[in-house]
């Protein structure tokens, strides 16, 4: 264990790679660059039947269950779809891919904050960013950030821009890239990457990048925008709020973000065929929401605090893959102060 | 049933079973009735062996009594686009001994009045204003089973497939069996394991 003399109570790293929200359109396949429209929400009404579980007390009571299963369930829900002649769908957002990640935004310890940067440009002097941000730009090609709108699409096309320095683009057919593992070696991605890994190790360089991303989706089909968490739910409001903004579909920033930097394939599970949940986005517990589950918990000492600690303060990790992971959650951000008491 | 292939459902944030589900049974759909097409019948059936009360599970099971059938279906073909999301095993023997079997069929909902009402006009040879005052004090009687949630090729209508699990004491004469396109069967029991 290092000594626990430096410790910084205030520490917070911004975030290196920061999307916008991503808008949607819709548009047909063969004019897909030329003819888009915006695409709106439609707010639907719909009659579903009682199917949740019941409470216990009206569970013992027949008379009472059978009136209440029986009613139907009136629900108003937003929906969102491609017009009738349309058959794909565009998502559009920019990504910034910023440096200096070896200054903390906030730091309270001046030997905490120097031996943080010594180890974070022994890594770039190292790795140079090479292999995290091959999984990014792997991300950016496979269209992972179109969530439900990519499972069983026909036709997926993804466009990058570079809008900064160098004028350049890139082309990906995001069927040929999957999204159950980083071994792809492809030149442009490659060359994508190198871009991004040049922004990320630079001490005040930045990247900004355009993305279109073209989804063939089939006539009239229904797209999922995000959905919003309401957390006050009026009795007879709406039991699904999609998110818009001026009206038009959109999908939510964090959630581009969360499908750029999944990425984790170095939790001590994923190699397990019954237990693993595929890549999992960068967090600090590897907590994957959905399934209720954290994949790096503190108990098996892989959590980012257990391995960042001893990593800050001068000690080798054993692995370079916990190497990646922890410069990765840098690249995600947060607050990761520790009490000094 | 000799042979079989598992299909794995591989979910992950915001991309659920039930979601899941739907996009590949779709796919399945089509490919048994495709089958169905060529054969005249369609010799395939399907088995859910992570079915629970509360759903299906992450796995579908094809069977087959010769394994040509499964190859037939060319099953990467239609679920080329779902790679990502579902896993395909290869194919592979039944074991010899299973202690259990299992019959999966489609249940129908007893909701609809006008459907239950054309159902009954035609089956009794009656106008349909007959058959809707026979079910004048009809209550609708919903199911609790799983179900699947599709959508109708031919309209635009969502509907759930509803699927029943009942359990038997021995094999059924499967040789004959024809599992339409839906690949469900009310009288074959197929090995459980």
């Amino acid at each position: 264990m290092a000594k626990k003399e430096n410790i910084a109570s205030v520490l917070a790293f911004e975030k290196k790679l920061v999307p916008s929200d991503g808008y949607m359109y819709g548009t047909c396949w063969d004019v897909r660059a030329e003819q888009t429209t915006p695409l709106k929400l439609q707010e639907k009404s719909v009659r579903g039947t009682i199917s949740n579980r019941q409470k216990p007390a009206v569970q013992k009571d027949p008379a009472k269950l059978n009136a209440e299963v029986e009613k139907a369930n009136l629900q108003t829900v937003d929906a969102c779809s491609l017009a009738p002649e349309q058959d794909t769908l565009k998502l559009h957002f920019t990504l910034k891919v910023l440096g200096g990640i070896c200054q903390p935004s906030a730091c309270n310890n001046a030997a905490f904050k120097q031996s943080y940067a010594k180890a974070a440009r022994t890594y770039i002097e190292k790795e140079a960013f090479g292999e995290l941000a091959r999984r990014y730009a792997l991300n950016l090609a496979n269209a992972r950030y179109l969530w439900r709108n990519r499972v069983g699409a026909e036709k997926i096309e993804v466009v990058v821009n570079a809008l900064n320095g160098e004028k350049k683009q890139w082309k990906f057919d995001a069927t040929e890239f999957t999204t159950r593992h980083f071994d792809a070696d492809d030149n442009q991605v490659n060359d994508l990457a190198a871009h991004m890994a040049k922004a990320l190790a630079s001490d005040d360089d930045f990247l900004m990048l355009d993305i279109c991303c073209y989804a063939k989706v089939g006539k009239a089909q229904e797209v999922y925008p995000s959905e919003e968490l309401v957390l006050d739910k009026g009795k007879g409001s709406k039991s699904k709020v999609l998110y818009s903004v001026e009206n038009m579909a959109a999908m939510h920033s964090q959630k581009l973000g969360n499908a750029l930097r999944t990425i984790d394939t170095w939790y001590p599970e994923f190699t397990d065929v019954e237990q693993s949940a595929g890549p999992i986005a960068i967090e600090p517990f590897g907590a994957v929401t959905n399934l209720g589950r954290a994949f790096r918990t503190p108990k098996e000492k892989q959590d980012f605090y257990s391995l960042f600690d001893n990593w800050a303060r001068g000690e080798q990790l054993s692995r370079t893959e916990d190497e990646h992971y922890v410069m990765a959650v840098l690249v995600r951000g947060g607050v990761f102060g520790e009490s000094d008491k | 049933m000799k042979v079989y292939i598992d299909l794995t459902l591989l979910p992950s944030d915001d991309i659920g079973q039930n979601f899941l589900w739907q996009k590949m049974f779709q796919q399945i759909h089509l490919a048994l009735a495709e089958l169905n097409n060529a054969k005249g019948v369609q010799p395939v059936a399907l088995a859910f062996p992570g079915y629970r009360v509360h759903g299906l599970g992450n796995k579908l099971r094809l069977m087959a009594i010769d394994s040509a059938d499964l190859h037939a279906l060319d099953l990467s073909q239609w679920l080329d686009r779902l790679m990502d999301y579902v896993h395909i095993s290869s194919v592979r023997d039944v074991p010899e001994k299973v202690e259990k079997y299992v019959c999966y069929s489609r249940q129908r909902s007893k909701t609809g009045v006008e459907r239950l009402a054309r159902r009954y006009a035609k089956r009794h040879n009656i106008e349909l204003e007959q058959a809707m005052a026979h079910y004048q004090d009809f209550q609708p009687k919903y199911l609790k089973a799983p179900f699947i949630q599709m959508q109708s090729l031919s309209g635009d209508q969502q509907f759930r497939l509803f699927i029943e699990r009942t359990w038997c004491a021995e094999a059924s004469a499967e040789a004959t069996a024809d599992f339409g396109s839906y690949g469900l069967g009310k009288n074959t029991a197929l090995p459980h394991f």
